[in-house]
């Protein structure tokens, strides 16, 4: 799961990615209204927490132009204005949920899981696929109520197939939405790590799909 | 002086006292121009009696005085009537009007002269009389003749005194007649201002934003002045607020730095609380200085703006499945500043979602002389005596649900820039029925 973090404020926003890391998300982060504009249209990212009050291009247009350029992602606004009136322009825009200035991180973290959850289709915060069990607010796995250990990246992974259970995830979409921008992503090893996960699990539920991807579960319909 | 703080009574004052002094000059310049005009006139005649007079006396052979014709005028032959004539000369009275009867006038010594003179005396009855007395030299006389017409003073002076009476009644009408015009002509002349006063109470009550020419040239000038002023104080009053708004905004994010930084322990739970009262402290305060308040606006209808805030509440909601339920009547509107009608409204509805367990309602009724919002929840509500400190202070009642005392403050600091007010009550769903009422 990737998120997109626009704040100018450079030491909030590395906080902010801190936080989401370490809830087993990636992050990548824009100082500005133009790059912000650059990545929300050029990358693909699960969720993006959206600064208003941004250098260059301000927030709300960075939104409009996000919305107009067909990107869906679900965003919340992260802002210092916190009266309605700036919070109805904000949802007018395409804004899904909004944080006001100061905020507590945990709420942050939770609500930017919430609008992914929201965003695949998942209306509880402990998504089920088989006996298999992923509480996102704990970020942890769980088989058959036992639980899975599992590494940052590994999580990372696993994550993503869940939110996506019963879809073929291709190798390209699971590399964008695992991988921060910056990072050195390599596909074979994501094939190491995909095959580490595979043995993690006490049941062959994670399949490769020839020429298509990984698919988790067992394969719906395509949706 | 009281009298003289009203601009009216200044200019009436000033005009009584003018009309007063031009009253009685003239008054008195006219009744003393009449007096000669009649005494000179009175004088005259008493002149032209005695000429008549003279030619009315011979004297024969011996010297004896005799009347020839008699002096027409009746009145001296009415007894004591002031109108008498004698004549005189150094042996005593010779000749007399019947008028006289037993009286006895002093002839006054005079010399030859050609004409008469006039005197003011009195007749033994003590009646004032005017006497015109002329001493002449007669043929066959054997002394110096004097001949004496008196007229009674009173015919004079009663004759003044009439004239007195029309002179000051015509003058108290005149001034009179002044004193309404003048009335009328400072009513009409001060109307402009008085229409002044109405221009001002208006911008004042947020009526208009501006005065309207009064079209008086006098008056224009200081209108053009008085908006420019409006127009100054407005832009600094704007100027302050957008600067305590971005101080506001300014501190938010450091604080939100700060905050992010703070891990646990006693000291760190010590500073979040300080943290959190100065968000608390910058949030009501900037929504205060935000506020536009009472004023001039148009009516606003309040459902689709409770519309689109369940809109938005609704998408942050979403995985709670709540129901917003606006009954609020399609054309039910109110005068008041949209960004405020937005605040008040976003607040509750916030509120009351943030507590709701399935259902949130927004009604309205109206009551004698104001509207009242109801929004009301099902939640587990708030203990009556915590209802009460919610509004006051805005503090926070659970700490796990940000704010929420805090949007409530917000809601009653607008209600009552609008003259309003918010309630707090237990609600037949359950949870907490907030009832914001604002005058109509």
């Amino acid at each position: 799961m990737r998120v997109l973090v626009v704040e100018d404020e450079a030491k909030l926003a590395e906080r902010i990615r801190a936080a989401l890391v370490e809830a087993g998300l990636t992050a990548d982060i824009a100082p500005d209204g133009v790059e912000a504009q650059f990545l929300g249209e050029t990358e693909t990212y699960d969720a993006a927490v959206l600064d208003l009050g941004l250098p260059k291009i301000d927030g709300l247009s960075v939104l409009e132009h996000w919305r107009k350029a067909g990107r869906k992602m679900p965003v919340l606004i992260l802002t210092a204005r916190s009266r309605w009136h700036e919070k109805l322009a904000g949802f007018n825009a395409g804004a899904d949920d909004y944080l006001t200035k100061p905020f507590e991180m945990d709420e942050l973290v939770v609500r930017v899981k919430a609008l992914i959850r929201r965003s695949t289709g998942h209306a509880s915060a402990i998504l089920e696929c088989g006996p298999l069990k992923l509480d996102t607010n704990a970020a942890r796995f769980e088989y058959d109520g036992q639980p899975l250990e599992l590494t940052p990246q590994e999580y990372r992974i696993l994550a993503f197939l869940m939110h996506h259970a019963g879809r073929v995830v291709s190798r390209t979409e699971l590399m964008e939405h695992v991988y921060a921008r910056d990072a050195d992503s390599d596909s074979n090893v994501l094939d190491v790590l995909i095959g580490r996960i595979r043995k993690k699990l006490p049941a062959p539920m994670l399949t490769t799909v020839r020429g298509h991807g990984f698919v988790l579960g067992r394969t719906r319909e395509t949706s | 002086m009281r009298l003289l703080k009203s601009l009216r009574s200044r200019l009436l004052v000033g005009a009584l006292i003018w009309v007063a002094c031009a009253s009685i000059a003239g008054g008195w310049a006219l009744s003393y121009a009449f007096r000669s005009a009649a005494e000179d006139a009175f004088d005259a005649r008493l002149t032209s009696l005695v000429s008549v007079l003279i030619g009315s006396v011979d004297a024969d052979r011996n010297g004896q005085l005799t009347l020839a014709r008699g002096i027409g005028d009746p009145q001296f032959e009415q007894v004591y009537s002031g109108w008498y004539w004698l004549v005189a000369d150094r042996a005593g009275v010779r000749l007399r009007s019947r008028s006289l009867w037993d009286l006895r006038l002093e002839v006054p010594d005079t010399p030859v002269t050609a004409t008469p003179r006039v005197m003011t005396t009195h007749d033994p009855l003590g009646r004032e009389i005017r006497v015109a007395v002329q001493t002449v030299l007669l043929p066959n006389a054997a002394s110096p003749v004097t001949f004496l017409v008196s007229g009674d003073g009173e015919t004079l002076r009663s004759e003044i005194r009439r004239f007195n009476v029309v002179l000051r009644s015509a003058l108290a009408a005149l001034a009179l007649g002044l004193l309404l015009a003048l009335l009328a002509q400072i009513r009409f002349g001060l109307r402009p201002l008085e229409r002044l006063v109405h221009e001002v109470e208006a911008v004042r009550t947020g009526k208009s934003s501006q005065l309207s020419p009064l079209e008086t040239t006098e008056l224009d000038a200081l209108v053009t002045e008085v908006n420019s002023l409006i127009a100054h104080n407005r832009e600094v009053v704007e100027r302050a607020r957008a600067s305590a708004s971005d101080l506001a905004h300014a501190l938010k994010t450091p604080l939100a730095v700060i905050k992010s930084l703070e891990t646990d322990g006693e000291a760190a739970r010590e500073r979040r609380q300080q943290i959190a009262a100065m968000e608390r402290i910058v949030t009501r305060h900037l929504a205060r200085a935000s506020a536009a308040g009472a004023g001039r606006h148009r009516a606003l209808a309040l459902s689709p703006i409770v519309d689109e805030i369940a809109h938005g509440l609704q998408r942050v909601y979403a995985e709670r499945d709540l129901l917003i339920r606006n009954e609020l009547a399609a054309d039910l509107a109110y005068p008041a500043d949209q960004e405020d009608l937005e605040e008040m409204l976003g607040n509750l509805l916030e509120n009351a979602c943030k507590w709701a367990t399935h259902a949130v309602r927004v009604r309205s009724r109206r009551d004698a002389g104001q509207l009242c919002i109801i929004v009301e929840d099902d939640g587990p509500g708030i203990p009556d005596e915590h209802a009460h400190q919610a509004i006051a202070r805005g503090v926070r009642l659970d700490e796990k649900t940000s704010g929420t005392g805090l949007g409530l403050a917000i809601v009653t600091d607008l209600a009552t820039l609008y003259g309003g007010e918010l309630a707090l009550a237990r609600s037949e769903l359950g949870g907490v029925k907030a009832e914001l009422k604002l005058p109509t």
